[in-house]
C-alpha cells in the first residue's frame, strides 16, 4: 500500500503555523454560512465545515471523531427522546388548558401564567420545544379571545429563554458548559437557578411594564359568560398511562441527575439510559418516537464539535485563552467582561458555536491564569442564555416562534422582537451579572 | 338477559350514579339494588331517593361476593372526576375493579353526568364478538339512548412501513385503501351480528385508546360502549372524559 498524502501536505501546508491560520479561516468560514441564514441551511453549513477540516487533512478522521463531546449529544438525544414521550402522551396540551383555566380569560394573568409555566417548563426541557408547544396554544386562545398575540408570543419566547438559564439541561449552551466545564445538575440549580429565579422576576417585570404602556394588556371581550365558553371548550387527546410512565421517566431521571456525581455517571449516560428504558417500557414504535427528536440540531452539534475541536487541535484557543487572561485581571472583573461580551456576540449570532468556543477558552484559561475560573463559566451560561433575548436571531427558540406565528397569519418583525426583547435581555443580563458579581463577592471566588 | 341492576358504592354516594340506575331501571324494567361498602345499610337507605326501585343489599362482603351473589345483568359504578395529571397517579377504585375482571357487564357513570343522550358504539373489526354487539345494541335501544356505531382504524402501525416502500401518492392511496376495507369489514360485522341490511358508522382514524375518548367528549357524547375484550380497555377508561360501559364480549 501506498503513502497517503492529504491534501494540505501535496500543497505544502502543512506547518503548524499554516494549520493554524487554515483552521481559524475554516471557523470563519463555517461561522459566518451559519449566520447567514437566508442562503445557507446551519446544518450542513457546520457539517461541511467539521468534513472540510478531516478532508484537507487539519485533523484526522480520529481527533475529529474524538472532539465530539459524548455527553452532549447524549443528553441531548436522550431528553429530545423522554420529551417526545411526554409530548405524545399530551403532558404539556394538558398542562396549557389548565393555565388556561386558571387566567379564565384575563390578560395579564395570561400573560403572567404563560411566560411563568414556559419559564418553568424550560428548565427542564430545550428551549425550542417549549415554544413548540406553548406558542400554538397560546395563539389559539388569544386569537379566540380577540387579543393581538404577537407581544404575548414575544414575552413567551423570553421566557422560554430565561428559564432555560436555570439548570443543566435547560438551553443547549448550558449542556455544552456543563460537559466541557464538567460541572454537575446540582452545581448549575445551586450557582445558576437562585439567580435565574430573581431575573425572571425582573425581566417579568419589564415586559408587564412594557406592554401595559403600549395598551396590550387590555381585555377585548368583557362578557364572562362567553369567556367561559371559550376557555371550556378546550381539551387535550391524552394518554394517561402512557403519562404516568413518561412522568416517572423523567421524574427518576431528574433524580439521578441530582445524584449523577455520587455514582460516578454523567447525565448523557443517565438521559440516554432512561430513554431507551421508557422506550423499552411504553412499547411505543421508536420511529415514530424518533420523528419528534431533532435531528438537525444534533448534526449541526457533531459538525461544530468538529470544526471546534480543529481549533483546539491547532492550538488557537490555547493563545485565545492567553489574549484573554490579559483582559480578565481576576474573577471579580471577568464575570462582567465575559458575561456582557458572551450576551452581546449571542445576541447578533448563534449562541451554540460561541458557547462552544468560549468553553475551550476558559478550559485554557484556566491553565494560564492564577485564580479560580469558575465564576466565568457562569457568567457564560448566564450571558449566552439571556443575551439571546436581544434580537430575534439571537436564539433558535425566537426563530421557531417567528415560524409559528407567520403559519397563522401573524408577523413577528426584527423591530417588534427588538422592542421588547433588548430592554428584558439588557435588563435581566445586567441583574443576572450583578448577582453572579455579588455572591463572589460576599463569598468570595 | 338477568333481570337486576347493580350499583355499587364505597364510602360516598353518587347521586348521578343513582339518576341513571333509575333511568335504565325505568326503561329495561329492571329492579335496583345498591351496596356500599363502607356506609351501613340503614345510612344508605336514608339517603337512597324516596318512591325509586331501589333496594339496599344488606349484610358484608367485597364487591366480587356481592357481584358474584347477585349477577346483575349491568353494574353501575362513580367515576369521580380528577384532573388527568392526578389521575396518572391515584386510579379511582370503581376503575380498578372494572379492569379486575371481564366477567360482568359495567357502567362508569363519570361524576356530573346525571343523564346519558348520546353514545358511541364501538366495534373493531378482530375483538368484537357478535354477542357483544347484539347485547350493547339492544341495551342501548330499549334504554332510547341516542347512539352510533364508531370503529377506529389505527394506521400508525403500517404508515411508517407503507410509506418507507412506497412513493407518497402510492402510500396514501394504500393506506385510503386499508382505511376502506376496514370499515367494510366493521360494516359486514355489524350487520351480520344484527341481521341488518344497512348499517352506518362513524369511522375514525388514530389510536383508539386516544382517539375515541377525545373524540366523544370534544362532539358531545355522554358515554362510550367498548368490550371487554378491547386490549387496551384500561388505558382507554383512564383516557376517557365521558361514562365508559364495557360489556362481556
Amino acid at each position: 500500500m501506498g503513502e497517503h498524502h492529504t491534501l494540505l501536505e501535496l500543497l505544502g501546508l502543512n506547518s503548524p503555523k499554516a494549520k493554524y491560520w487554515i483552521s481559524i479561516g475554516l471557523f470563519l468560514g463555517t461561522y459566518a454560512m451559519i449566520i447567514l441564514e437566508r442562503y445557507f441551511h446551519r446544518v450542513p453549513a457546520a457539517l461541511l465545515g467539521g468534513a472540510l477540516a478531516i478532508f484537507i487533512g487539519l485533523v484526522t478522521p480520529k481527533e475529529a471523531w474524538e472532539s465530539i463531546d459524548h455527553n452532549t449529544m447524549f443528553l441531548l438525544v436522550g431528553m429530545m427522546v423522554i420529551v417526545s414521550v411526554l409530548i405524545e402522551s399530551g403532558f404539556f396540551s394538558i398542562l396549557s388548558n389548565w393555565a388556561l383555566k386558571l387566567t379564565k380569560g384575563d390578560p395579564l394573568k395570561i400573560l403572567l401564567v404563560f411566560t411563568f409555566l414556559t419559564a418553568f417548563l424550560s428548565a427542564f426541557l430545550d428551549n425550542v420545544t417549549t415554544v413548540l408547544f406553548m406558542v400554538p396554544i397560546l395563539l389559539q386562545m388569544l386569537v379566540k379571545l380577540r387579543i393581538n398575540p404577537i407581544p404575548y408570543v414575544i414575552a413567551t419566547v423570553l421566557a422560554s429563554n430565561i428559564g432555560g438559564t436555570a439548570t443543566l439541561i435547560g438551553d443547549p449552551p448550558n449542556i455544552i458548559i456543563g460537559s466541557l466545564g464538567h460541572f454537575t445538575f446540582n452545581d448549575f440549580l445551586v450557582n445558576i437557578a437562585p439567580i435565574v429565579i430573581i431575573t425572571h422576576i425582573f425581566g417579568t417585570i419589564t415586559f408587564v411594564l412594557y406592554m401595559k404602556w403600549r395598551g396590550y394588556l387590555e381585555r377585548k371581550i368583557t362578557d364572562q359568560e362567553e369567556l367561559d365558553r371559550i376557555i371550556n371548550s378546550q381539551r387535550a387527546e391524552y394518554d394517561i398511562p402512557l403519562m404516568r410512565k413518561g412522568l416517572i421517566v423523567f421524574g427518576i431521571t431528574l433524580l439521578l441527575f441530582f445524584f449523577h456525581h455520587l455514582i460516578g455517571l454523567e447525565p448523557g449516560t443517565v438521559a440516554l439510559t432512561m430513554a431507551a428504558v421508557l422506550l423499552l417500557w411504553t412499547k411505543l414504535n421508536p420511529e415514530k418516537v424518533f420523528e419528534r427528536v431533532e435531528w438537525g440540531t444534533l448534526m449541526f452539534f457533531v459538525g461544530l464539535f468538529m470544526v471546534i475541536g480543529t481549533l483546539e487541535v491547532t492550538g488557537v484557543f490555547e493563545d485565545l485563552a492567553h489574549f484573554v487572561a490579559g483582559i480578565v485581571k481576576d474573577a471579580l472583573s471577568g464575570i462582567w467582561i465575559i458575561g456582557g461580551l458572551s450576551a452581546i456576540i449571542s445576541g447578533i449570532v448563534d449562541n451554540i458555536p460561541f458557547t462552544m468556543a468560549m468553553s475551550y477558552v476558559l478550559l485554557d484559561l484556566a491553565q494560564s491564569v492564577h485564580f479560580n475560573v469558575e465564576p466565568l463559566w457562569w457568567a457564560l451560561a448566564l450571558g449566552a442564555c439571556l443575551g439571546g433575548n436581544l434580537t430575534i436571531i439571537g436564539a433558535s427558540a425566537n426563530v421557531v416562534a417567528a415560524g409559528l406565528v407567520e403559519r397563522e397569519g401573524y408577523k413577528i418583525t426584527f423591530m417588534d422582537f427588538l422592542k421588547m426583547g433588548t430592554p428584558v435581555a439588557v435588563v435581566t443580563v445586567v441583574v443576572a451579572l450583578f448577582l453572579l458579581w455579588l455572591k463572589y463577592l460576599i463569598f468570595g471566588v | 338477559m338477568e333481570k337486576t341492576l347493580l350499583v355499587l358504592f364505597r364510602d360516598e354516594i353518587f347521586p348521578e350514579v343513582l339518576s341513571v340506575a333509575s333511568d335504565i331501571a325505568t326503561k329495561l324494567q329492571l329492579g335496583v339494588k345498591v351496596f356500599a361498602s363502607d356506609i351501613p345499610p340503614q345510612e344508605l337507605e336514608s339517603k337512597l331517593p324516596s318512591g325509586g326501585r331501589f333496594e339496599v343489599i344488606r349484610g358484608g362482603g367485597n364487591f366480587e361476593e356481592i357481584l358474584e351473589k347477585e349477577n346483575p345483568f349491568l353494574t353501575l359504578l362513580p367515576r369521580p372526576k380528577v384532573s388527568p395529571i392526578v389521575h396518572a397517579f391515584k386510579k379511582p377504585w370503581s376503575e380498578k375493579l372494572v379492569e379486575s375482571t371481564d366477567r360482568w357487564n359495567f357502567l362508569l357513570v363519570e361524576q356530573g353526568m346525571g343523564k346519558i343522550k348520546k353514545a358511541l358504539l364501538y366495534v373493531d373489526r378482530d375483538k368484537a364478538s357478535d354477542t357483544y354487539i347484539r347485547t350493547t345494541y339492544e341495551f342501548l335501544q330499549r334504554w332510547g339512548v341516542e347512539f352510533e356505531f364508531t370503529t377506529v382504524f389505527d394506521e400508525r402501525s403500517f404508515e411508517l412501513l407503507i410509506k418507507k416502500e412506497h412513493p407518497e401518492q402510492e402510500a396514501k392511496e394504500l393506506l385510503g385503501k386499508m382505511f376502506e376495507d376496514y370499515i367494510s369489514a366493521v360494516r359486514e360485522k355489524i350487520k351480520k351480528a344484527l341481521g341488518l341490511k344497512r348499517v352506518e358508522i362513524l369511522p375514525l382514524k388514530g389510536e383508539v385508546r386516544k382517539t375515541l375518548p377525545y373524540f366523544a367528549k370534544m362532539h358531545g357524547y355522554d358515554l362510550v360502549v367498548i368490550s371487554h375484550a378491547y386490549e387496551d380497555k384500561n388505558e382507554l377508561i383512564e383516557n376517557s372524559e365521558t361514562s365508559v360501559a364495557v360489556f362481556k364480549n
